[in-house]
């Protein structure tokens, strides 16, 4: 016959099992409540530091001094987790357009303190990505350079694209000395690299006449702050006394150019767009009203493109019959 | 065809087994309720540091703005008019200076703070009897590169100050209270040690995330631990800074701006003479008039208006009657 429990073991056994319960409780419901230092890989800086990174040694530098330069010290490098380190909030850009690796690096010739550049090259993947944050950070005043196909001179910095590269040479002062520097180093780094094609047709549907100075935007992510609008091109331009821009995007086909513009006119509807007539001359084209900015959108082919903020319909108007001739010209 | 009725063990196994699955249910309530009510904030508000508040009691005038090409001139005017260091800085103070030494990139990039500044503040605030004054910041990477190659580190040592360079065991955890981002999070401690007054140095910045970098994003380069995690809520993150950190005054150098591409620029294009320096008492009041140097407004900066909600400061500059100077070069 089996031993009846007392009620000392009875009680024992109902402690040991609410402790655990207690326990079991209290993880189930902080699991619910994670720190925001719980996102990250790492910890706090009064934890314990994370294993060293490797040496800089290990790794083999694409930033290197052209002769009559020498480098002040080795090159430093980020990846996607650590690239705020070094450009804190400006990260933001980089990273949703494909970065993938930061190496810094700086060089100057020995006793001119003007000469001295650091050298910034951004591994964004591709091409494609490469342009896109070459061409969200252009500076006012730049004097445009042919040693690539995307590059411009700023007063103290040179920027431009290498491939799947995006470099930035930055010196302290506007000095001949920097100025000079900035040119050898950037010949240095494009020996060092491989060649790369980096060509983006969609840059050549944007219309040339009344289009502003400088290279169009490309937007890798959200383009007009529509998420579905990826890889969107937008050029600015003057047309009277009206500033306004175009776009274009290509899809893999032409239902999918017509899905996305759809998409996209319902989007701005959405937030109280209003139709109004078409173009007599594009007469499939939307225009709408977007709180006393004209739209126009319209698809050929495989692109969507359209008409962005346009400070009067006339101006809207003028520039999508200039994109609509651009692509209708580039159609197969 | 009816079942056999339960034999007396099974019964006894049964009602045991019901027992138990009551305590253990009773237990995990009563200590989830009881960790609620006495929740994990409120036992960090207990334990963490805090932080202390060196602001001032609210005495007129609380905001000068001087214009000038020349920011060491644009100083001295702005605390000729304030009443003068020694409303600030008592004889025996110990006094941090909050920089920003974020990027290590030359001055003449505007991406710090100036050293030319720095070495001004420091000089008078020996000059009103401080017994030591320590200048910091929390770069995130090469912290002594970014010293150096900012000049700041130079100009604090040259003018007598102590520069200190976070260590590992300089942070302790920190929470607001009611705060949602700042709960225990990692916090640059070692620097206040002996200081009574809190002065912020920091230049005018266009900022990719927050819109602005000004004298309230400046408190961001004392937290620790992986701050970037807050890029995703910066604005509610600097209106939180605002309720933590008390300053006794902050200085805002638009003496050049970085009007674009901020916060790291990289071309002098991206910097504008406005030739404006904002002295204040109340960060929110010096940043809502700092940001119309980037040619914006107060309310394209949500921080602002949470941070006044908040109580840290006002929005509204132009209610403090701040004192505008004209001030000549050096």
């Amino acid at each position: 016959m089996a031993r009846k429990t007392g009620w000392g073991e009875t009680l024992l056994g109902l402690a040991i099992l609410a402790a655990l319960a207690g326990v079991g409780t209290a993880v189930y419901f902080e699991q619910f409540r994670p720190h925001p230092a719980a996102y990250s890989a790492d910890k706090p800086d009064y934890l314990p530091p994370p294993a060293p990174r490797p040496a800089a040694a290990a790794r083999p530098s694409r930033v290197n001094p052209p002769e009559g330069m020498t480098a002040l010290g080795p090159s430093e490098y980020f990846d996607p987790d650590t690239l705020y380190e070094k450009i804190d909030g400006r990260a933001e850009l980089y990273l949703p357009a494909g970065f993938r690796s930061l190496e810094c690096r700086r060089l100057g010739i020995p006793g001119d303190e003007d000469s001295v550049v650091e050298t910034f090259l951004y591994d964004m993947g591709s091409p494609r990505s490469a342009y896109s944050v070459f061409s969200q950070q252009q500076r006012e005043d730049a004097e445009p350079r042919d040693f690539t196909r995307y590059a411009y001179l700023a007063e103290n910095a040179l920027f431009f694209c290498h491939g799947s590269y995006y470099l930035e040479i930055i010196a302290g002062t506007a000095a001949a000395s920097a100025r000079e520097a900035l040119r050898k180093a950037a010949a240095q780094v494009m020996a060092d690299l491989p060649a790369e094609p980096a060509d983006l047709p969609e840059l050549a549907r944007l219309p040339e006449a009344h289009r502003l100075a400088g290279h169009p935007r490309l937007y890798r992510t959200d383009g007009l702050g529509f998420a579905p609008l990826t890889d969107l091109f937008v050029a600015d331009y003057q047309i009277g006394e009206f500033q306004l821009s175009g776009f274009v995007c290509a899809r893999g086909s032409e239902a999918e150019a017509a899905k996305l513009a759809q998409a996209y006119q319902q989007f701005i509807m959405d937030d109280g767009a209003m139709l109004l007539p078409p173009i007599p001359e594009l007469p499939d084209a939307r225009v709408l009203d977007f709180y006393g900015t004209w739209q126009v959108l319209f698809t050929r082919g495989p692109y969507f493109a359209g008409v962005h903020q346009a400070g009067d319909r006339l101006s809207a108007e003028q520039l999508a019959l200039l994109l609509d001739r651009q692509l209708s010209e580039a159609a197969p | 065809m009816s079942r056999p009725p339960l034999d007396p063990e099974r019964r006894e196994f049964l009602a045991r087994g019901l027992k138990a699955a009551a305590a253990l249910a009773a237990t995990g309530l009563a200590g989830h309720a009881l960790g609620w009510r006495t929740g994990r904030a409120d036992r960090e508000e207990v334990h963490d540091w805090p932080v202390p508040d060196f602001s001032q009691p609210a005495a007129d005038p609380r905001l000068a703005i001087v214009t000038g090409p020349d920011r060491t001139t644009n100083l001295r005017k702005a605390m000729e008019a304030l009443g003068g260091w020694a409303r600030f800085v008592k004889p025996g103070d110990g006094v941090l200076l909050k920089v920003n030494a974020a990027f290590a990139s030359p001055a003449t990039l505007g991406a710090t703070t100036h050293p030319d500044l720095v070495a001004e503040a420091v000089a008078q605030c020996l000059r009103a009897g401080a017994s030591r004054v320590v200048v910091t910041d929390h770069p995130i990477h090469d912290q002594a590169s970014c010293f150096e190659w900012s000049g700041i580190g130079a100009a604090a040592r040259r003018a007598g100050a102590e520069l200190w360079v976070p260590r590992e065991d300089d942070f302790a955890p920190v929470t607001l209270p009611g705060g949602r981002l700042l709960r225990h999070w990692p916090f640059l401690k070692g620097p206040f040690k002996g200081i009574r007054r809190l002065i912020g140095l920091t230049p005018v910045k266009d900022h990719y995330r927050s819109g602005a970098s000004l004298t309230l994003k400046n408190w961001y380069g004392l937290l620790g631990g992986r701050r970037s995690v807050f890029h995703q809520d910066i604005h509610t993150l600097i209106a939180e800074l605002a309720q933590l950190v008390r300053p006794t005054l902050v200085i805002l150098d638009g003496t050049t701006t970085m009007i674009r591409n901020g916060p790291t620029g990289g071309s002098l294009a991206d910097l504008k003479a406005t030739d404006t320096l904002v002295v204040g008492t109340d960060p929110v009041a010096v940043d809502a008039f700092g940001v119309t140097l980037l040619g914006r407004e107060a309310s394209d900066l949500p921080h602002l208006a949470r941070a006044a909600a908040a109580g840290a400061g006002t929005a509204s500059y132009e209610l403090l009657n701040p004192v505008r100077i004209q001030a000549g070069a050096s």
